[in-house]
C-alpha cells in the first residue's frame, strides 16, 4: 500500500452511519470502526510491506478519513500479528486517545516473564510486546483511560447518543477472556518456565488466544462481532462454547462478524453461527493468515460460514510461487518437493461495511485484493 | 604447520539426486596437518600401495581447489509433526516465506527428539564445487533445548526490569 493507498472512492461515512473496514494483508488484521454518536475505535493493528518500508494500513486509513481523535483503541491479545503497528498509532493520536483497553488480566506478569526468559534465548518476542505496552502505557500517561479486558468488559458502556434528529444506544463490550481460559493460560505459563532439566519449554503461539478478547459491537439497530482469534473451547465454560453458553452474554444475532482466527477449523462454534444469524444471513469478513501452520482460512470452514452468511469476504488474497520462479533452478531442484513460496500482494487491500441505524446496509465494498467469495443474491 | 579448511558435512546432509553421491558426515573444521607428511612414499612397491599411494595424492591436491558456497538459506520454525513428515515455516534472507513439508529422513535418528511445534531450525543448500563436478548438498540444523544457566536467570531479571517495568502492570 505505502505510497499508493487503496483508499480512493471511498468516502466518509455519514454521521448516522455504521462503518467496520477490516484489514488484514495475510499476515495480521486490525479493524477501524466508526460508531454513530461514539466516533472512531481500532481494534488491534497490523503492517503491511517490506521489512524496510513499513506501513500500518489502520493508521493510513484514519489519517485519509481526516480522524481527529480516537474514541478506543484495543488490543485484543498479545499476538504479533494483531498488535504491529498499535505503537505509530498510539504515537500518531497522543493526547487524542480517549480509552485504551488490553489484557491485563491474570497471566500478564506470567506472560512478561515467559517472553523474557525466551528473549535472553534469542526469541525477539519480549521487546516488541514491551514497546506495546510501553505504548499503551504513554496513550494513558497523555490522558487515555485504561481497561482491562476481560468478559464483560464495557469498553463503551451502554449509554443513549443522540445522531442527528433521534436518540439510539451505543455500547462496545468484550466478551472475554473467560475466567476458566484465564485460569488454564496462567498454567500453561508457569508450566512453561522451566521443567525438571532445566529446559525452557517452549508453548505453542495458539495457546495465547486462551487470552483473546471477542468484541461485541452496537448502535441501534446494527450489531458486529469482531471474533479475535477467540477459539471453540475445550468445554462448555472455555471459548465461543463458554460465550455462547454464558447467561451474562447478551443477544449474538449480528448483521457482520470477523470470522474468529482466521477462519480455523478451532475457532468454528456451529452453535455460535446459528446465534448469529438467527434474524438473518450475515456479513462475514476472514482476515487470512499465510504463515499459519496450515493454511488459514480451512477451505471447508468458508463453505460452513457461507451456509450462514449472505456474504463472505477476504481481505486478502493468498498466492503461491514455485520455488523455481523465485530461487536459482539448481538450489529449486535441492528443495523438497512439497515447497510453496508465498506471494505477497502489492496492495493491502480491504473490505468496508456500512449500515444506517436501522440495521440496513449501505455499503458493501471490497477494495482488491480482498475480494467477496460469496455474494448477496442481488451480488452486491 | 600448515591450517586447511577441510571441507565437510553434518550428519543430516542429504544425499544429492543428481550424483548419487554419499557425502562424508562430520562436522566443517579446521584441521592442522604437517606438509612434510601430505604426500607419503610407500614402503613397499605392490600394486595396491601405488595404488593407495596416487589416490591419497590426487585427493591431497584436489582438496585444497574443492569450494563451497552456501546458496540458500532460511530460517525455519517447525509447524506439526507427522508420522513420516514434518510441515514448516521458512523465511530467506530476502524476508520471503515459504511453506514446505519435509520428510523426517532428513532428520538423523539423534535429533528427532527436537522435532516438535514451534522447535526453530536452519535449512542451507550449499554449493560444492568438486573435482567430479559441481554438487549441492541440503542441510537442515534444528535448535537444541535452551539450557537454563544461572547467568540467564540475571539476564533474564535484568530484561525484565528493563523490559516490563511494575508500572507497566498498573494498568
Amino acid at each position: 500500500m505505502g505510497s499508493n493507498p487503496p483508499f480512493h472512492n471511498i468516502s466518509s461515512p455519514r454521521i448516522d452511519e455504521v462503518e467496520l473496514t477490516f484489514f488484514g494483508p495475510g499476515y495480521g488484521e486490525s479493524i477501524v470502526v466508526h460508531i454513530p454518536g461514539i466516533g472512531w475505535g481500532v481494534i488491534d493493528s497490523c503492517q503491511f510491506g517490506p521489512a524496510t518500508a513499513k506501513s500500518v494500513p489502520p493508521l493510513q486509513y484514519l489519517i485519509y478519513q481526516k480522524v481527529k481523535t480516537l474514541a478506543f483503541l484495543i488490543l485484543t491479545h498479545p499476538h504479533a500479528d494483531h498488535f504491529l503497528g498499535v505503537e505509530q498509532i498510539i504515537d500518531y493520536y497522543l493526547g487524542r486517545i480517549k480509552r485504551v483497553c488490553r489484557y491485563a488480566g491474570e497471566g500478564a506478569r506470567e506472560l512478561a516473564e515467559y517472553m523474557v526468559r525466551g528473549g535472553v534465548k534469542g526469541s525477539q518476542g519480549a521487546s516488541s510486546l514491551s514497546a506495546v505496552f510501553k505504548a499503551l502505557k504513554k496513550a494513558v500517561d497523555n490522558g487515555a483511560e485504561s481497561r482491562r479486558l476481560g468478559a464483560m468488559t464495557q469498553v463503551i458502556p451502554r449509554q443513549n447518543v443522540s445522531v442527528k434528529n433521534g436518540n439510539i444506544e451505543a455500547e462496545v463490550l468484550s466478551l472475554s477472556p473467560l475466567a476458566e481460559d484465564e485460569g488454564v493460560y496462567v498454567d500453561i505459563l508457569r508450566k512453561a518456565f522451566r521443567d525438571q532439566n532445566g529446559h525452557i519449554t517452549t508453548i505453542p503461539d495458539r495457546d495465547h488466544n486462551l487470552i483473546a478478547s471477542a468484541i461485541l459491537i452496537s448502535a441501534g439497530q446494527v450489531v458486529a462481532l469482531l471474533g479475535s482469534d477467540v477459539e471453540r473451547g475445550e468445554n462448555p465454560s472455555r471459548g465461543w462454547r463458554g460465550i455462547v453458553g454464558s447467561i451474562d452474554t447478551p443477544d449474538l444475532a449480528i448483521k457482520t462478524l470477523k470470522v474468529p482466527h482466521h477462519g480455523s477449523p478451532n475457532a468454528y462454534y456451529e452453535k455460535a453461527f446459528e446465534e448469529h444469524a438467527r434474524n438473518g444471513k450475515i456479513t462475514s469478513v476472514v482476515t487470512p493468515n499465510i504463515r499459519a501452520k496450515k493454511q488459514l482460512p480451512a477451505l471447508e470452514i468458508i463453505d460452513k460460514i457461507g451456509d450462514y452468511s449472505s456474504h463472505v469476504g477476504l481481505t486478502s488474497h493468498v498466492s503461491y510461487l514455485r520455488p523455481v520462479d523465485v530461487y536459482d533452478r539448481a538450489v529449486a531442484r535441492r528443495l523438497p518437493a512439497k515447497w510453496k513460496v508465498i506471494q505477497p500482494s502489492k496492495e493491502c487491500g480491504m473490505i468496508t461495511v456500512r449500515y444506517d441505524l436501522a440495521g440496513n446496509a449501505t455499503l458493501r465494498k471490497a477494495v482488491s485484493p480482498a475480494k467477496w467469495v460469496k455474494l448477496g443474491a442481488s451480488g452486491q | 604447520m600448515e591450517v586447511v579448511r577441510v571441507r565437510s558435512q553434518s550428519n543430516l546432509a542429504t544425499v544429492d539426486s543428481a550424483s548419487r553421491d554419499i557425502f562424508n558426515e562430520h562436522y566443517f573444521g579446521i584441521r592442522q596437518r604437517d606438509p612434510e607428511l601430505e604426500l607419503p612414499v610407500p614402503s613397499k612397491t605392490g600394486a595396491e600401495e601405488i595404488f593407495s599411494h596416487i589416490k591419497l595424492t590426487v585427493e591431497n591436491v584436489c582438496a585444497k581447489k574443492e569450494k563451497e558456497k552456501q546458496v540458500g538459506w532460511w530460517l525455519g520454525r517447525i509447524g506439526e509433526v507427522h508420522e513420516e513428515y514434518f510441515t514448516a515455516t521458512l523465511e530467506d534472507e530476502h524476508g520471503r516465506i515459504s511453506i514446505a513439508e519435509f520428510g523426517k529422513e532428513e532428520i538423523t535418528p539423534a535429533d528427532l527428539n527436537l522435532l516438535a511445534p514451534n522447535g526453530r531450525f536452519s535449512y542451507t543448500v550449499t554449493q560444492m564445487d568438486k573435482r567430479t563436478g559441481r554438487e549441492y548438498v541440503s542441510k537442515i540444523s534444528l535448535s537444541g533445548p535452551a539450557i537454563w544457566t544461572k547467568k540467564d536467570s540475571e539476564r533474564a531479571r535484568e530484561s525484565y526490569e528493563k523490559l516490563f517495568p511494575e508500572e507497566l502492570f498498573e494498568f
